[in-house]
């Protein structure tokens, strides 16, 4: 039996957001059509080129709560689980979108590229300047050489606090796209998962998994992993996952690297930063410096015990816009991260 | 269109949980939630395939828009099956990137596009697609991300376009 908070199906993706622009009103509010929430003031009118990205929800805080100044101009809303449909993501881009155009960001899932794209199309006929940016960083998805067919997870994060701080500070639409495709390919992740989360669609366990058995490569709805391994202690773990991804993009030692450690909502912090040590000790290892780490539940699924490790390697102006100051309600203060 | 509609949700109602239980095997489980939010819309719009596409959401929102559109032009404008459905999976082809064989709605629509013109026999080729898609394995949609991508499991989205093809040879039947 489902044991969740919430009035109906029906309305489960409307409540939540009525909750939200009411709890940060001085930094969001909707758009014209409510299923669009956007910065309450927008400089996208005056030279500024907008960010937006359309989503399903049930991941939250991502993206809602990475609207405001600095970040995101606007996210498109779904329904839980489901892209938003074509017609409401022109909506947005419609709400938004200045004379210096617009990148739409498009984690890469089915449904939010179908549409994405179909979005960008409707909107460029309309004369908009919007330019579609597929991003995508989970090695578990495709293997090595293929790399424009994986999917969209956590490590995403990194391109839209980049590309929003550098909008922000008046970068053109042409270098801020090429922006991101850099970030993008600096940038590596695997998920792995333990407790499947209860869909509150349908009320069940999205996936099954043996008490003493961990996933390797979950996808952000839960879709079962790839692999499997027995569960021991988490150092072994990690010493695996780490493996894989500097398998995948090797790091040289001395390259300066960003670490994101990722919860599904199920996992705690004190397990998160069990993550991190073990990410870090692996690293000094190496000889691999790293700054500015971001660890906590930011894309979620329900309360699924899952999390993802993503590495990033970022040029000087990467990590100045990564550290810059933004005002959103929910993406965390970025530190310095290094003790000197 | 409209009484071929509510016979469409009057079936998808009664196949909401079996094609959720299909979807849960290899995703999250909510395709025949989905259908049937889409086609509860649909029902009575002025444009059903927008009204579908737009309450559906995700993925299949738009691809199963496409197949409503085209049934809609066969109903209401009187154009050829058969040339409606190719055209229709030309089109879920390329906004989907996919072809057949990959595990997904087009390997029951592919197979109704090329028998002709006769609904019974469409609905039965899409059927058949169906049961093939048990051996394939995925590569679109979620079922490719999973363990041995869904081999031995059947995909939801082509049994919903078998369903929507005998439900509209019953239509024809019923007129």
């Amino acid at each position: 039996m489902m044991k969740k908070l919430f009035n109906s199906q029906e309305t489960m993706a409307d409540d939540m957001i009525d909750g939200f622009v009411a709890a940060f009103p001085d930094i969001v509010m909707r758009g014209k059509h409510p299923r669009v929430v956007r910065r309450r003031t927008l400089r996208t009118k005056g030279g500024k080129v907008a960010l937006l990205i359309g989503n399903g929800c049930g991941h939250e805080p991502i993206a809602m709560g990475f609207v405001g100044e600095g970040l995101l101009d606007a996210n498109v809303v779904g329904d839980v689980f489901a892209a938003p449909s074509q017609d409401l993501i022109l909506e947005g881009i419609e709400e938004v979108t200045g004379d210096a155009g617009a990148v739409l960001l498009i984690s890469r899932h089915e449904g939010d590229v179908i549409n994405g794209n179909a979005a960008a199309l409707m909107a460029q006929d309309e004369g908009l300047n919007v330019r579609p940016l597929l991003m995508y960083d989970d090695i578990s998805s495709a293997p090595k050489g293929q790399e424009d067919e994986r999917r969209g997870a956590a490590g995403t994060m990194f391109i839209y606090k980049i590309l929003g701080a550098a909008a922000e500070a008046g970068m053109g639409l042409d270098a801020l796209y090429a922006l991101g495709e850099d970030v993008r390919a600096r940038t590596r992740t695997l998920g792995a998962a333990v407790l499947p989360g209860i869909s509150p669609l349908t009320g069940e366990p999205m996936f099954k998994l043996p008490d003493d058995e961990v996933f390797i490569g979950m996808g952000v709805h839960g879709e079962p992993g790839v692999g499997r391994r027995k569960l021991g202690p988490v150092h072994e773990l990690v010493s695996f996952m780490m493996d894989e991804l500097l398998g995948d993009r090797h790091i040289p030692s001395g390259t300066t690297t960003l670490v994101l450690i990722n919860g599904a909502g199920g996992t705690t912090h004190m397990e998160l930063l069990t993550i991190y040590r073990e990410v870090v000790q692996i690293l000094e290892a190496r000889d691999i410096p790293h700054v500015s780490p971001m660890i906590g539940s930011f894309s979620t699924t329900q309360e699924t015990g899952a999390f993802s490790i993503s590495l990033f390697t970022p040029n000087e102006e990467m990590l100045t816009f990564w550290r810059a100051d933004q005002t959103t309600p929910n993406f965390p203060k970025i530190h310095g991260g290094n003790a000197g | 269109m409209n009484s071929f509609l509510c016979l469409l949700l009057v079936r998808f109602e009664a196949l909401e949980a079996e094609l959720n239980a299909l979807d849960a095997a290899t995703g999250d489980g909510d395709h025949g939630i989905t259908m049937v939010k889409g086609l509860r819309a649909a029902v009575a719009a002025e444009n059903p395939a927008k009204a579908f596409r737009m309450a559906s959401g995700g993925a299949s929102g738009s691809l199963f828009s496409v197949l409503i559109g085209a049934l809609a032009s066969v109903i209401d404008r009187s154009s050829d099956l058969d040339d409606t459905l190719q055209d229709a999976a030309h089109r879920i082809g390329q906004l989907g990137q996919a072809k057949a064989g990959d595990k997904t709605l087009l390997d029951a629509l592919i197979p109704a596009a090329s028998v002709g013109s006769n609904a019974d026999a469409a609905a039965r080729a899409a059927r058949e697609g169906w049961l093939a898609t048990k051996d394939m394995a995925a590569r679109r949609g979620r079922t490719k991300y999973v363990e041995g991508a869904g081999v031995g499991h059947l995909d939801a989205g082509a049994r919903s376009v078998a369903e929507i093809l005998e439900a509209f040879a019953q239509w024809q039947k019923d007129q």
